[in-house]
């Protein structure tokens, strides 16, 4: 037992050491003014990565503020659709239903050149190319695969006994689902939004083809910088790019725990 | 009458579950639906309770219709067999979650689930967390939850399938005390047949999806109608013979009887067999259960066995080899 204990924190260590030494460098990198090969240390302590995102490139706050609204759009409607579609395929039987939940699998399994492609000569036809609203179904397409298959398999476990005793005592189908089933899942809803909100903010290659240039968010506005190969300003916009992210976690998940506590706790 | 069902059909997957039942409770009564597992126990109470849909039927409580009313307005509350506690709740807030749906003021709230806890005797753990529950305080929750949404009807489902020997007493006991405090309608499914009829005013009996007998729990165990009956309660031996000139024959025995000339089954009970003179039988196996003792014979030519009990006799009175008589008043017939 002292073994697999040992074993396993072990295992956890280096997988916590492949995740946060690439983030370290990356952090020491946005702080130094030059680290050239084969220097072992920067050469020295510099704020001049965050001057260039913060102060010489004003526009890039602003592509970061739209980007996580539009990310948090993105992730919202594919969470709610996401779930919706979970319950369906979850609690319920119809025709069809197994080459439904294949066919919402679908934008993760063809490559995402020709899904973006494919519903981009759409767009150009509805007219909503080159926009925000053609960028936000683009990612709320992409996204749900996440969204459906985490809430799903989360729905079945959780089942409906829950909803049938609340029935039992006075609930509706929804009261039952705010009291019950909305609090039971929130781990889920966390995990798929999250999900989902990384997945629309990180994304590339739809954005450029689907916005066409004119609609920027930040990953679009940030890979030609961080590939012109100054590590100085590629650690400062990807340490903005995680932190900013981590922040919308944190945010997202005090306001729904703090919903769903105003919801259960007992009024005195 | 409290509770009346009528024609009752459930369907699943184009197999009759629940076929043509009509049952009826009265205010207060206390009722036991016994059977086997499968024979549709469960099912019969979802249905009443509005989770299941009827193919055929109408359930009335006081003389009104509910089998179209949805299940969160029939005021019938289902404890079901896996307790469900709701476990983002700590026990008070479980226990008080009807009254809260009901919007019931806080303060009147809290004081229904401070006695209610006090009748379970489980004051102080208001604020545990249900995983930190035994089995036996999660079945007294469960309880508590039900009684504090006061409906017309309550049922549980198996509530103490889960619990031990000596677990499954006590909670025999509480709900048995909260049933003469508060003389609800209450119906308890139960594979148990000493739990029914040591508890129920009337027992209702089923196969198959159906109800075979309902009757008081003497009139059941005394003068079960059918063979399956008969079988189900257990306690008796079985001889199958028939019945022409005013006798019943069997390879063991010859009984006298008044009944129409056929094939039949002739049972009787444990309690009615008396050993006599004779070696038709010979000695097999003792049964000692604490409260008493059975003793199982063998016929030495058929190997059909008959059990007995001691009455308070000592062990050595019985005898390697004897044959038997009976009560005739306890001896039932059920053509085959």
């Amino acid at each position: 037992m002292t073994n697999k204990n040992s074993i396993f924190k072990l295992v956890m260590a280096l997988a916590a050491a492949c995740i946060l030494i690439p983030v370290i460098l990356m952090a020491v990198c946005a702080f130094t003014s030059r680290w050239q090969w084969p220097d072992l240390l920067g050469e020295s302590f510099s704020l001049r990565g965050f001057e260039e995102v913060f102060i010489n490139n004003v526009q890039s706050f602003r592509i970061l503020i739209s980007s996580v609204f539009i990310s948090m759009a993105a992730a919202l409607f594919a969470t709610i659709i996401g779930y919706m579609s979970a319950q369906a395929f979850s609690m319920y039987d119809f025709p069809l239903k197994k080459w439904l939940h294949f066919g919402s699998m679908l934008p993760i399994i063809i490559p995402s050149s020709v899904f973006a492609m494919g519903i981009h000569v759409y767009f150009i036809k509805w007219g909503i190319n080159d926009s925000i609203t053609g960028i936000l179904i683009g990612h709320v397409l992409y996204c749900l695969p996440y969204t459906v298959n985490i809430l799903g398999d989360s729905r079945e476990a959780l089942g409906n006994k829950y909803e049938q005793q609340a029935m039992m005592l006075g609930c509706n189908s929804f009261m039952a689902f705010f009291h019950i089933t909305l609090p039971l899942m929130i781990p889920s809803v966390i995990s798929a939004f999250s999900m989902a909100y990384i997945i629309s903010f990180s994304q590339y290659f739809i954005t450029m083809l689907l916005g066409g240039g004119v609609v920027k968010t930040y990953a679009v506005f940030v890979f030609p910088l961080i590939s012109a190969g100054d590590r100085t300003i590629a650690g400062a916009y990807t340490l903005v790019f995680l932190l900013s992210s981590l922040l919308i976690f944190i945010l997202f998940e005090g306001v729904i725990k703090f919903i769903v506590k105003k919801i259960v706790s007992a009024e005195t | 009458m409290k509770l009346k069902v009528e024609n009752m059909k459930v369907v699943f997957s184009k197999k009759d579950v629940i076929s043509d039942i009509n049952f009826s409770v009265e205010k207060g009564e206390f009722v036991s639906v016994l059977g086997a597992s499968g024979c549709g126990k469960s099912t019969f109470l979802k249905a009443i309770a509005g989770i299941l849909h009827l193919e055929k039927g109408n359930i009335f409580v006081d003389g009104k219709r509910i089998d179209n009313v949805p299940a969160h307005k029939r005021n019938i509350v289902l404890v079901f067999q896996d307790i469900r506690l709701f476990p983002h709740m700590t026990v008070a807030e479980n226990i008080g979650f009807a009254l809260k749906i009901k919007k019931v003021p806080g303060e009147v709230r809290n004081a229904k689930v401070k006695s209610l806890l006090q009748q379970i005797k489980m004051d102080g753990l208001e604020n545990r967390k249900i995983n930190q529950l035994s089995g036996g305080q999660q079945q007294r929750v469960a309880l508590a939850r039900a009684l504090a949404a006061e409906p017309e009807i309550l049922m549980l489902d198996e509530p103490f399938s889960s619990l031990d020997e000596n677990l499954r007493f006590d909670m025999r006991l509480l709900l048995l005390d909260i049933h003469k405090k508060y003389h609800m309608t209450t119906i308890m499914v139960t594979h148990n047949k000493d739990e029914a009829l040591s508890m129920s005013d009337k027992i209702a009996l089923m196969d198959e999806g159906r109800i075979i007998q309902s009757g008081s729990p003497e009139d059941i165990y005394e003068n079960p109608v059918s063979y399956k009956v008969a079988e189900y309660f257990g306690d008796a031996s079985f001889f199958e013979g028939t019945v022409g000139k005013g006798k019943f024959r069997s390879p063991e025995f010859m009984v006298e009887c008044s009944l129409e000339e056929g094939e039949y089954m002739m049972m009787v009970r444990n309690d009615a067999v008396e050993p006599t003179e004779g070696d038709d039988f010979e000695f097999v196996q003792r049964i000692y259960t604490g409260k008493e003792k059975e003793y199982i014979y063998q016929h030495c030519v058929t190997g059909s066995k008959i059990r007995c009990r001691n009455n308070g006799k000592k062990t050595d009175s019985l005898p390697a080899k004897t044959s038997f008589r009976f009560k005739s008043e306890k001896l039932r017939y059920y053509k085959i």
